[in-house]
């Protein structure tokens, strides 16, 4: 396995102000799932569900409240911050927001040359053509070297960002809903070029969104989160077929079907994951789940497989 | 965008830029100005009026007023610049620690920027330099290490608001250490603020530098500079206007112009800035 995440979890401690009590929220309460080299695993989830929070995790850019990160096989928390560094080559990042990713103030070219030079990529006579190979590899054209990232589109920077990431030759790639903030005719391109890049660097993905569309195509394997666990993983075929948790139902009722005569049954019921959910002892998708029974209210349900590779959290999926 | 087409259009901030630029220009090309040597000291030409042959009159001691005051200028100006360059390298650095890394090291080198702000810089400036002496070396210390609590404050400010910004995350999810984020990725995006700060810290040193040279504290005679002609030239207020009138003038223009330029550049580089005094 070239990842494997184990019961993390993150608190993020708040005060209440002066008169309020404060306390904690569980962004991450729980998560494990595996990459293998070369496979893509997509985290679905709407916001808040802590998704991001588990990708900043997984490449310990923030430190876990328990938990832990196993890249090659090493805890990734337990490792100085030399061999930290080190690690980072092999695993990177695709930013949300392609307006905000990118120093403003640092040209293609000398925001590309920083990385390759300050982790001896490639030896220093040939980092010009390093450069020129990663943006034609991005389908960029090499002129761009010289313009700063407000003179591109959104599409373009989210290139240049993609290239950032591969330039370091990593295995693994956390995109982090990489195409959710731009045009919806630029997105199929992003997906193919990030598609091609798995198939040509052996690259695995660990794949946030928001979108089961998007992530049909791009993912074979999928976990949907919910309030900072994973409530239902299984190949991503299965679960558009077979969806076992009535929260993956939900989300995929909520998908938009291009045909007016069909009518959208909606299953999610009103309102948004509660924020004090952990009161009670129970199933966090008890207040809004349309089939929950008392042991619901009572007993969380733990994430067992039911079937081979398709694991949900439910006391209801087996029936 | 267009930061020198916004600042183009403000004409008063295009005057006080060209002043700037004339007295730099003067003040570098003085000796071909000037006919006399500052120092050449005349008996029987002194206390003389504006005339021809001396355009701002001659002091108690027959030396061409002109001529000190055009040297007087690169003093006043070094101080100034020297001054802001060890307050701004302070205060930079302070501010960016403070903003970077946040909790008790923000906590501890704030309160201290606090304490810094409560002492009344003049009197402390006056305090030092009659302990280590006055020169113009000294001079140019302790105006700079009196005066970057302001700096500091507006460095911290920007980092804690770009430190949240993505391209940072991306900084340290490549590796880079903390050194280079600090100060080849978050600073860039911050100079904008200090730039301001410091052109407005430079008039604000010039009047410091000239205050203390006129109760005796700066640069020593007979080595001339603003403050100290004014000092001298006190004694005969009543008989030589023009040897005060002149330095003062200098000083007001100088210190002028550069708060000008400072404004204008504020409001150029940071529309969100824009009537807040410096």
């Amino acid at each position: 396995m070239l990842l494997r995440v184990c019961g993390l979890k993150k608190f993020f401690p708040f005060t209440g102000g002066v008169f309020g009590k404060g306390g904690v929220v569980k962004a991450v309460d729980g998560t494990s799932f595996e990459i293998a080299n070369g496979e893509t695993f997509a985290l679905v989830g709407e916001s808040g569900s802590g998704k991001t929070t588990t990708g900043l995790l997984t490449l310990g850019l923030l430190s876990p409240t328990a938990g832990g990160v196993y890249f090659e096989g090493d805890n990734i928390f337990k490792l100085n911050a030399s061999e930290m560094r080190e690690r980072r080559r092999r695993m990177q990042m695709v930013f949300q927001d392609p307006y905000g990713s990118l120093n403003p103030r640092m040209t293609v070219g000398k925001m590309l040359r920083e990385v390759l030079s300050f982790h001896h990529v490639v030896e220093p006579d040939f980092v010009r053509e390093r450069i020129n190979e990663l943006l034609k590899v991005v389908g960029l054209d090499s002129s761009y070297v010289r313009r700063y990232p407000h003179e591109f589109s959104g599409g373009e920077r989210q290139r240049i960002g993609i290239a950032r990431a591969i330039s370091l030759e990593p295995r693994l790639i956390v995109a982090d809903e990489p195409v959710s903030a731009l045009d919806v005719s630029i997105r199929g391109q992003i997906l193919n070029l990030l598609r091609e890049l798995q198939e040509k660097l052996g690259l695995a993905y660990l794949f946030i969104a928001h979108d089961l569309a998007v992530v049909r195509y791009v993912s074979r394997r999928v976990g949907v989160m919910y309030l900072g666990r994973i409530v239902e993983e299984a190949d991503t075929e299965e679960m558009f077929a077979r969806p076992l948790h009535p929260y993956t139902r939900a989300l995929l009722d909520s998908i938009p079907v291009p045909d007016p005569e069909i009518r959208n049954k909606r299953t999610m019921p009103a309102g948004e994951a509660p924020e004090d959910y952990e009161e009670c002892p129970g199933c966090r998708f008890y207040s809004r789940c349309p089939r929950a029974e008392r042991k619901c209210k009572e007993v969380e349900p733990e994430l067992v497989a039911v079937e081979d590779n398709h694991l949900v959290a439910c006391h209801m999926a087996s029936n | 965008m267009g930061v020198w087409t916004y600042f183009r259009r403000n004409r008063l901030a295009i005057a006080g830029m060209g002043i700037v630029l004339l007295i730099f220009l003067m003040a570098a090309m003085c000796p071909l100005i000037v006919r006399y040597d500052p120092g050449d000291v005349r008996v029987d030409t002194k206390l003389i009026g504006p005339c021809g042959e001396h355009p701002l009159g001659t002091d108690h001691l027959g030396r061409d007023v002109l001529s000190r005051m055009l040297y007087g200028a690169r003093i006043s100006l070094s101080v100034g610049f020297v001054a802001v360059g060890i307050s701004i390298a302070i205060g930079i650095f302070v501010g960016a620690i403070a903003g970077y890394y946040g909790r008790w090291i923000d906590a501890a080198l704030m309160r201290f920027v606090d304490v810094m702000m409560c002492f009344p810089a003049f009197f402390l400036i006056l305090t030092v330099i009659a302990l280590l002496g006055p020169n113009i070396i000294n001079v140019m210390i302790v105006i700079g290490i009196t005066s970057w609590m302001g700096t500091a404050r507006l460095v911290r400010a920007e980092f804690l608001s770009l430190k949240e910004r993505e391209f940072v995350l991306a900084t340290r999810s490549l590796g880079f250490t903390d050194r280079r984020i600090i100060f080849a990725h978050i600073l860039p995006n911050a100079l904008a603020p200090v730039i301001v700060s410091a052109t407005l810290g430079v008039a604000g040193a010039i009047l410091l530098e000239a205050g203390l040279s006129f109760l005796g504290f700066g640069v020593q005679p007979p080595s001339p500079s603003w403050g100290n002609i004014l000092t001298e030239g006190r004694t005969y207020i009543f008989d030589a206007w023009w040897l005060t009138l002149f330095p003062g003038l200098a000083i007001l223009i100088t210190v002028l112009a550069f708060n000008l330029v400072g404004e204008g550049l504020r409001d150029a580089l940071d529309p969100r800035l824009r009537g807040v005094r410096g």
